[in-house]
């Protein structure tokens, strides 16, 4: 497909709605009351529906209290309210209660009145809000801040005035079909999957969102991230809800569940990290957390029972993948991961970023250390996984024109069918991670530390990943002339494969080998106090932290590479 | 229920017409043929390769015709025609559509006799869901296995089937459209194991035909079931089934059903063959398709790539494609090492 390609000098984008008091996310922070009121009665609906039986009831309430008396002296936060513990107390005694109150018509609370009120609690937590005012601040400060911050080098501030400073936009290309994500979020909801590798991730997301032109997404943030005072200032402003990942309890679960999908239904786009949590082993990820991705589909399948089939507003399911040469928490993240996959390790969430400063350190390191990263738009889908034109019309594999109802139809009526949904979700997540690897943007760190680290895989010759990464890190080196070697090899697979559009190359990939090495090095280098990869006086290649080598090889797993090393 | 489905079945072959006589107990049946003279035979007759055809089955040459009077639909098609059909079916298709296939047998992207395993890609081997799913925007599809002799299944005499589909609707829907007082439907939600079942059962049914034209008897066709069973348990999981699926009615029931009886195609040829009859004169003389031909071809292929252990149908290929004799194909086997019993439930 052809499209039309912005130059770094068209962005930002004009929005597509101008208004943006009349923004999806605007009119659903108007209507805020009854739109948490229908979340809270769909809740309930279901969940009584579901635990049918007056003990079945119970016997969730009795769970959920349990799980939460657990959460409470086990993984307190800072951002949990004051009265938590008075409001347990107080569901725990009228649990208690019911229990006298047994087989009483005129008992005074019921089971329904209790889970009303912890359903109602947590929505009330969940819910978020979008405030034009404070948008205009952020939008002001961002472009700002994104400007300096990207072109100076600590201690170089004077350099961004200078004729070679690179624009945000020349650091940080777009790609993909920009003029069709917008047709369609004009025409029905937009939701964006981002790759998930890095806390920068939700920043860069909202960024690049509002560099197209598109209205505010929504989307979950994690509850820990509040705590942190100016960041929960801007989210709380901006639409995010909150997440709590330590709640898992089924009526926690479900309001969550619901608020996405009532949000969608209400045309508000929304962003899904399907990956759940980050990437910990620095892989593309290849096995997605349906939940929320599930909700998008049941918000289409109402839609569709809301209305008749030309006026059924669409759901668009856009993915979107950033590749940064480098992740700040690389180290932690591939610790998490070793740790997981060498004996199922329970990992705590932990929140890593308490504190305004920390997190705006984190984020100056990240910009001003930063040479290039990619953000790269895959092509838009339907809730099936079908490929949507211009109009939005759905068209299949083969090219024939798809009506998405009929995928809820069942001899000739819309159904509902949870197991049938699970499975559509199942089938989108397969082709979201498709186009994760399609649109992955193959950069010179990636390929250097993937021919690395294979060199040197090949070269001790474990079965055990556990062994080759303990081999102290001294011991290993690397020559020149066979990273060289492989460099070529494995590009050129790469050149093949993007022939057959299997992924995407980043510009420097056309230096020389030798040059690709230097660029990809430098790049990886920037941040780390231990480098994943060096040449040392002696020509040879070292490495400072093999587990670190390993994480940005992973990038590159899942390609089939490893035979052209 | 008020007024009666029309189901659409694809292919007036022996089991097709089988099919469609079990459907047409609950429901209206729409009956595509692409034979004229087919066609015109049944509804003159009411009769159909030994089967009495029920009088509410309704015939048609047009596929475009089943799409749009029928949502549930079950293609029984020899697989090297399948691809044919679904092609020209695909257009009038929609995702409301069910398909529950009955074909036992796997569809290849290359000629099976000049390939070599080294070239091979797994992906280049499809099952007929995969087939459906590839060639159509039909996304509920199911398949159709089990213990059905089509002789049998003409007498009218008891029987039982599994319908898989990653989908709870599919396998509804085929019990609701098929369930009777004689015909029993299982469900099963791993739809590769039980289409693997019913293909792979292909080769073990041509080696105990063959038991029995040798001359032997029970004790060696129990030996036969048992391991085939063992093996295509080994080339199932190489290929991503779950083992469980080849322990119930599309595995070990075929299983038992096609090894035993004279009446499966594929006992017959094995049959001949082991009386001395040259294979090519044997696949002339027969009117239906024998699937365990291609199987024996196609299952080497697999196994050769994947490395599953598969003994039989390695000897197998040898004796019915390179001219091993019986006997000493037997006494290969024989020597095979052998594990622990039953050893096949711990991989």
């Amino acid at each position: 497909m052809s499209y039309r390609v912005f130059t770094p000098q068209d962005y930002p984008l004009p929005y597509i709605i101008e208004d943006t008091t009349q923004w999806p996310i605007a009119r659903l922070t108007t209507d805020s009351e009854a739109f948490t009121a229908a979340v809270e009665q769909a809740v309930l609906t279901k969940l009584i529906h579901r635990y049918h039986g007056k003990e079945g009831l119970k016997n969730e309430l009795e769970r959920v209290l349990y799980q939460e008396r657990i959460r409470l002296t086990q993984t307190p936060w800072k951002a949990d309210p004051k009265d938590e513990r008075q409001f347990w107390n107080n569901i725990k005694s009228r649990i208690v209660k019911l229990d006298a109150n047994a087989g009483q018509a005129d008992a005074l609370t019921t089971e329904e009145d209790i889970l009303r009120e912890i359903v109602h609690r947590y929505t009330q937590e969940i819910v978020g809000q979008f405030n034009p005012a404070a948008f205009k601040i952020a939008r002001g400060i961002l472009p700002f801040f994104f400007g300096r911050v990207l072109n100076a080098a600590p201690g170089k501030w004077f350099k961004t005035l200078s004729a070679n400073a690179k624009t945000i936009h020349e650091k940080i290309p777009i790609t993909g079909d920009i003029e069709h994500i917008r047709s369609l979020a004009r025409k029905g909801t937009v939701i964006v999957v981002p790759t998930h590798f890095s806390n920068m991730d939700s920043i860069m997301v909202g960024w690049v969102l509002n560099e197209i032109g598109l209205p505010a997404f929504t989307y979950g943030a994690g509850l820990n991230l509040f705590s942190i005072k100016l960041l929960s200032y801007f989210m709380s402003n901006l639409g995010a809800y909150k997440v709590d990942r330590r709640k898992k309890n089924g009526v926690y679960l479900e309001t969550l569940k619901t608020y996405s999908r009532e949000a969608i239904e209400r045309g508000a786009h929304s962003i899904f990290f399907p990956g759940g949590t980050r990437s910990r082993s620095g892989s593309l990820e290849k096995r997605l957390k349906l939940g929320l991705l599930g909700t998008a589909i049941e918000a289409q399948k109402n839609n569709f029972k809301k209305f008749p089939d030309d006026l059924a507003p669409r759901v668009y399911v856009v993915p979107l993948i950033i590749n940064y040469h480098f992740v700040l928490e690389a180290e932690s993240l591939i610790n998490d991961y070793l740790k997981e996959t060498g004996k199922e390790k329970f990992i705590k969430e932990n929140d890593d970023y308490s504190t305004s400063f920390a997190m705006v350190k984190f984020i100056f390191k990240f910009l001003s250390a930063s040479s290039s990263l990619a953000m790269s738009f895959g092509t838009p889908m339907d809730v099936l996984g079908n490929n949507v034109d211009e109009n939005g019309d759905s068209f299949n594999h083969l090219s024939q024109k798809i009506s998405v109802r009929h995928y809820f139809m069942n001899h000739g009526e819309l159904t509902d069918n949870q197991q049938r949904e699970e499975e559509y979700t199942k089938m989108l997540g397969e082709k979201i991670v498709g186009q994760y690897f399609k649109h992955n943007v193959v950069l010179t760190s990636h390929l250097v530390c993937f021919c690395a680290f294979e060199l040197i895989r090949k070269k001790y010759n474990y079965v055990d990943i556990f062994m080759l990464l303990r081999t102290p890190a001294e011991d290993i080196r690397i020559e020149e002339k066979d990273l060289i070697a492989a460099i070529g090899r494995v590009k050129d697979q790469l050149k093949e494969m993007n022939k057959n559009n299997e992924v995407l190359l980043s510009l420097e990939l056309r230096f020389t080998d030798e040059k690709v090495i230097e660029h990809g090095m430098n790049n990886i280098n920037l941040y780390h106090s231990r480098s994943p990869l060096l040449r040392a006086s002696d020509g040879y290649y070292y490495t400072e932290d093999l587990k670190l080598l390993y994480y940005y090889h992973n990038r590159l797993d899942g390609y089939k590479l490893e035979k052209y090393v | 229920m008020s007024e009666k489905r029309t189901i659409g079945v694809i292919g007036a072959g022996s089991f097709g017409s089988a099919i469609a006589n079990l459907l047409a107990e609950n429901n209206k049946v729409l009956l595509y043929e692409r034979s004229e003279h087919v066609r015109e035979a049944i509804l003159r007759d009411r009769m159909n390769r030994n089967h009495v055809m029920h009088e509410d089955i309704e015939m048609t040459g047009s596929l475009e015709e089943i799409a749009a009077r029928c949502y549930v639909i079950f293609p029984a098609v020899p697989s090297q025609y399948f691809k044919g059909m679904i092609m020209e079916f695909s257009p009038y298709l929609r995702p409301d559509h069910i398909m529950i296939h009955a074909t036992k047998g796997f569809h290849c992207e290359f000629d099976i006799d000049t390939m070599k395993p080294e070239d091979l890609k797994l992906k280049q081997i499809k099952t007929m869901s995969e087939l459906i799913r590839e060639e159509t925007c039909v996304v509920r599809v199911g398949c159709l296995a089990g213990p059905n002799l089509a002789a049998e299944l003409a007498e009218h005499q008891p029987a039982a089937t599994v319908i898989a589909s990653r989908f709870d609707e599919v396998i509804h829907e085929g019990q609701h459209a098929m369930r009777s007082d004689r015909f029993q439907v299982y469900g099963n939600r791993d739809l590769l194991g039980i289409e693997l079942a019913g293909v792979l059962k292909n080769y073990v049914a041509l080696a105990s035909g063959a038991l029995s034209g040798l001359g032997y008897g029970e004790n060696a066709r129990a030996l036969l079931i048992t391991r085939g069973m063992g093996e295509m348990i080994y080339i199932g999981k190489s290929l991503g089934a779950d083992k469980r699926s080849f322990l119930g009615m599309a595995g070990i029931g075929d299983l038992i059903a096609t090894c035993s009886s004279p009446k499966s195609r594929n006992y017959s040829v094995g049959y001949r063959v082991a009386k001395g009859e040259k294979l090519e004169d044997v696949l002339a003389s027969m009117t239906e398709v024998a699937e365990g031909i291609r199987t024996l071809k196609i299952g080497k292929l697999i196994v050769d790539h994947t490395h599953a252990n598969a003994p039989l149908l390695q000897m197998l290929n040898k004796v019915f494609f390179e001219g091993m004799d019986f006997d000493r194909a037997i006494k290969m086997l024989m020597r095979v090492h052998v594990a622990a019993d039953a050893e096949y439930l711990d991989i």
